[in-house]
């Protein structure tokens, strides 16, 4: 009985040992580090070539400073935010980390994040107020009112919004233009479900659009209709407001009309706009290289980008931020040499050439005047396209526990468009997702 | 002191010997129940936090008392079953009345106290949890009947003389070693909703039209008889009963083949004693393969079951959003609350619920079985 005590109370110690909060560190400490000869671990979702490309990076970056970088692929975003939340307290944590403000403000809650606004101001580390200019709004954008102190928890190093993809050979047979107003698009949609493309590819009924079920692509078109989905000012979710009401009373319209159908599986919607059966899809501007791909590999024929077609006077475009997050290591020279890794690839240079590496917008004004860039533009006009669209941009919300939220969007999405009453179910999802809101900042 | 060595020697021995495995199943299955149990009563966001009583229990399951009464129900429909089994064969015709009135009364009793607190659990408890053990158990009750129906069929035809017996034990054993993962992603391919899919296609050489499969969530009573039914009755969803398919499908062999274990150690002289009196193939299968291989069927059921409640990996690779929360076991909702909202404490909740249930489940599981097991 006695050693079954003595178990469980070592037991205790070690997690109070493991979950002690010892991990502050000071603008003194940071002053007087040394990244030299430190090994950052550098946690991403990038696959295949990217991470290859990043890999490089990290290499040059060695030779460059002396200070390794380790890049290893994690998974996909949410898996990267489970592996730095479960690492949470101990040193085996990320230096850095990709995610979203979401995922930055849910591991700011846990101390699995760190304020990067210290390493900011460092005099010896930090940025110059010419790095911030060069920024603009891609520095601001990173910081998160929705905190005390307005930490700044993310880094940009890369911009994309959600846009069209479509077969532009397609519309030419339909006799019809680019879309620009929902209307044009569901137009043009079911014109496309009731008349095959001559190129097409395979035994599978032609479909306007195919929609990728998930909470960016809501979020773009309630975006579009000129909404919002998240009220800043009284901090909750507006997923049932009139603007999403619309949005989803235009997709289900459509789905109803059986110009538009949910996605048939992972990435379905690629491969069929590419066999040339589904004339739009929607998706980020960073997967461009693998529509591209899908044509290429497909119908092969002329394709363009647009804006999601929109019934405001400007598009709004669904702007993802994803960027770089500190991992509270408590070691200040570790956090340095991983700051000094977060500014070398969002430089001028790298945003520049990682631009053209990734199909990610750079962050740096500067970079747009780069050589690689210049040339990515002139061999790819939908490219040059994209890049013009991120002025457009506007996120979804950084706020704790939006990747649970996104699962329940998901859902009562795709039961919208299978034909579930907008209602009640945006009514259920808009409660469940301020729920989920009060439980992630609960204490 | 050498006296007392001496007097106890054997015990110390004895003790000394099992105290490796003592200690290895304390803290490696005994201690995380009770940890988990600890993180059930306190806020605990990845640290824990303050603690909280009894505060998840009440957000789960609405009220805590009526979750009591509700076991309470189930365990009088257990009670019911007992009284009735037990005393049926004891008693003339005037008595059995008696037995029988007592043990449907009971039954009632429970049926009610279940139907009310549960309304008051879905009423004001988590709904998505309380609706998770629904999922749950139509996956467990389907699956498990299947698997130890189908394996019963298929280990009685192998225990015949054939010709190529040991390949097709050895094929029958293929689903079950093939990685859930990978499996559920062939399945997740195999029940697509596209027009082109694998199952698409066949039932389509049926004249049957091609159907959502795992993106539908409509319950399977309305896809096969078009009615639309409230409740427990409605069944699972069509998304849900084609991961049964996979259940079923990945486990089936393995019991044919422990059940064939069985069915090899039943004396054959017991048959040759049917033969000779007459008994049809049937009735042999009835009345004497059946009742030998019981204790057989108690064990797969009981471990089945339990199994089946804890089923994860297959269900969450085929999970797809169009089937709403239909596929959401209550293993996937204790991952989502664990992972994805990171409240362990509640998750931990959500864990020893369905531990106090589970246990319910192998005593009713018990108590059902117990009269049909002979083990000599």
């Amino acid at each position: 009985m006695k050693l079954l005590k003595i178990i469980i109370n070592l037991f205790f110690a070690s997690l109070i040992l493991i979950s002690g909060k010892s991990f502050a560190v000071t603008a003194d400490d940071i002053e007087n580090a040394n990244p030299v000869g430190q090994t950052v671990e550098f946690w991403v979702q990038y696959s295949d070539e990217r991470l290859d490309a990043m890999k490089a990076r990290a290499q040059r970056f060695e030779e460059e400073t002396g200070i390794k970088v380790n890049v290893v692929h994690k998974g996909h975003y949410g898996k990267v935010q489970s592996a730095m939340m479960s690492s949470a307290g101990t040193k085996d944590i990320a230096d850095v980390a990709r995610g979203y403000g979401n995922a930055a403000a849910d591991m700011y809650i846990v101390t699995a994040a760190i304020d990067q606004t210290p390493l900011a101001n460092s005099k010896k580390w930090g940025v110059t107020q010419a790095d911030i200019d060069d920024w603009g709004a891609n520095w601001t954008v990173g910081f998160t009112p929705y905190f005390d102190g307005n930490p700044k928890l993310l880094h940009e190093s890369g911009k994309s919004v959600e846009i069209l993809y479509y077969n532009k050979d397609w519309l030419n047979e339909l006799g019809l233009d680019d879309p620009k107003t929902p209307a044009d698009f569901a137009e043009a949609a079911c014109a496309a479900t009731n008349k095959d493309f001559s190129g097409k590819m395979g035994e599978e009924p032609s479909y306007g659009y195919e929609i990728d079920t998930d909470a960016s692509n809501f979020a773009a078109w309630v975006f579009a209709h000129g909404g919002d989905v998240f009220d800043y000012d009284n901090g909750n979710y507006i997923l049932n407001g009139p603007k999403a009401v619309e949005a989803m009373e235009f997709i289900q319209g459509m789905a109803n009309k059986g110009c538009a159908i949910a996605a048939r599986g992972k990435y379905t919607d690629q491969q069929y706009l590419g066999q040339g059966s589904v004339l739009f899809s929607a998706g980020s501007t960073s997967g461009i290289t693998y529509f591209q791909k899908a044509i290429e590999g497909g119908y092969n024929g002329v394709w363009d980008v647009a804006p999601i077609s929109y019934s405001t006077s400007e598009p709004v475009l669904n702007l993802y931020g994803g960027g770089l997050i500190m991992g509270n290591t408590g070691d200040a020279n570790r956090m340095v040499a991983a700051y000094q890794w977060m500014k070398y690839i969002s430089n001028s240079e790298n945003s520049a050439v990682w631009s053209t590496e990734s199909g990610y917008g750079f962050v740096r004004a500067s970079s747009a005047n780069h050589p690689a860039i210049q040339k990515m533009r002139d061999a790819s006009p939908q490219y040059d396209k994209t890049l013009g669209f991120i002025k457009y941009g506007k996120g979804e919300p950084a706020v704790p526990g939006y990747y649970s939220v996104r699962g329940e969007v998901e859902k009562a999405y795709a039961a919208i468009i299978n034909g579930d009453d907008i209602m009640s179910t945006l009514n259920k999802l808009n409660d469940d997702a301020n729920a989920i809101l009060k439980d992630a900042t609960d204490n | 002191m050498n006296n007392f060595l001496r007097k106890h020697s054997e015990k110390i021995v004895g003790y000394s010997l099992i105290s490796p495995a003592v200690l290895l199943i304390s803290l490696f299955g005994v201690f995380p129940v009770f940890f988990g149990m600890y993180m059930s009563v306190h806020k605990w966001k990845v640290f824990k936090g303050r603690f909280l009583g009894f505060e998840n229990y009440e957000r789960i399951l609405g009220s805590i008392p009526a979750f009591f009464v509700f076991i309470l129900g189930l365990l009088a429909l257990i009670l019911s079953y007992w009284i009735w089994s037990e005393y049926k064969d004891r008693y003339q015709f005037k008595q059995k009345i008696y037995v029988l009135i007592s043990s449907l009364t009971i039954l009632s009793i429970g049926i009610y106290l279940i139907n009310i607190n549960w309304s008051i659990m879905v009423d004001q408890g988590d709904e998505d949890y309380l609706y998770a053990l629904i999922y749950t158990l139509y996956y467990a009750f389907f699956t498990i009947i299947f698997e130890i129906g189908l394996g019963l069929v298929i280990a009685f035809a192998l225990y015949q003389k054939l010709a190529g017996k040991q390949f097709f034990q050895m094929i029958l054993l293929f689903p079950y070693i093939t990685p859930a993962v990978m499996g559920a992603a062939v399945f997740f391919l195999i029940f697509g909703k596209a027009e082109t899919s694998f199952l698409n296609q066949f039932v389509g050489f049926f004249g049957i039209e091609p159907q959502l499969w795992l993106f539908d969530k409509r319950p399977i009573t309305e896809v096969l008889f078009g009615v639309k039914i409230d409740g427990l009755f409605a069944g699972p969803s069509l998304a849900l009963t084609s991961s049964i398919f996979y259940g079923i499908w990945s486990y089936t062999g393995y019991y044919a083949i422990i059940l064939l274990a069985g069915l090899s150690i039943i004396p054959s002289d017991l048959y040759e004693a049917a033969r000779v009196e007459g008994a049809s193939r049937w009735q042999t299968f009835i009345k004497i393969t059946v009742p030998l291989l019981m204790p057989i069927i108690f064990f797969l059921a009981l471990t089945g079951f339990i199994n089946t409640f804890q089923a994860f990996n297959s269900i969450f690779v085929m999970q797809t959003s169009s089937a709403g929360d239909t596929m959401d076991v209550v293993t996937i909702e204790i991952f989502d609350h664990f992972w994805g909202r990171v409240k362990y404490g509640y998750a931990a909740a959500e864990g020893v619920i369905l531990f106090v249930l589970l246990n319910v489940l192998a005593i009713s599981q018990y108590v059902i079985f117990r009269k049909k097991i002979h083990y000599d």
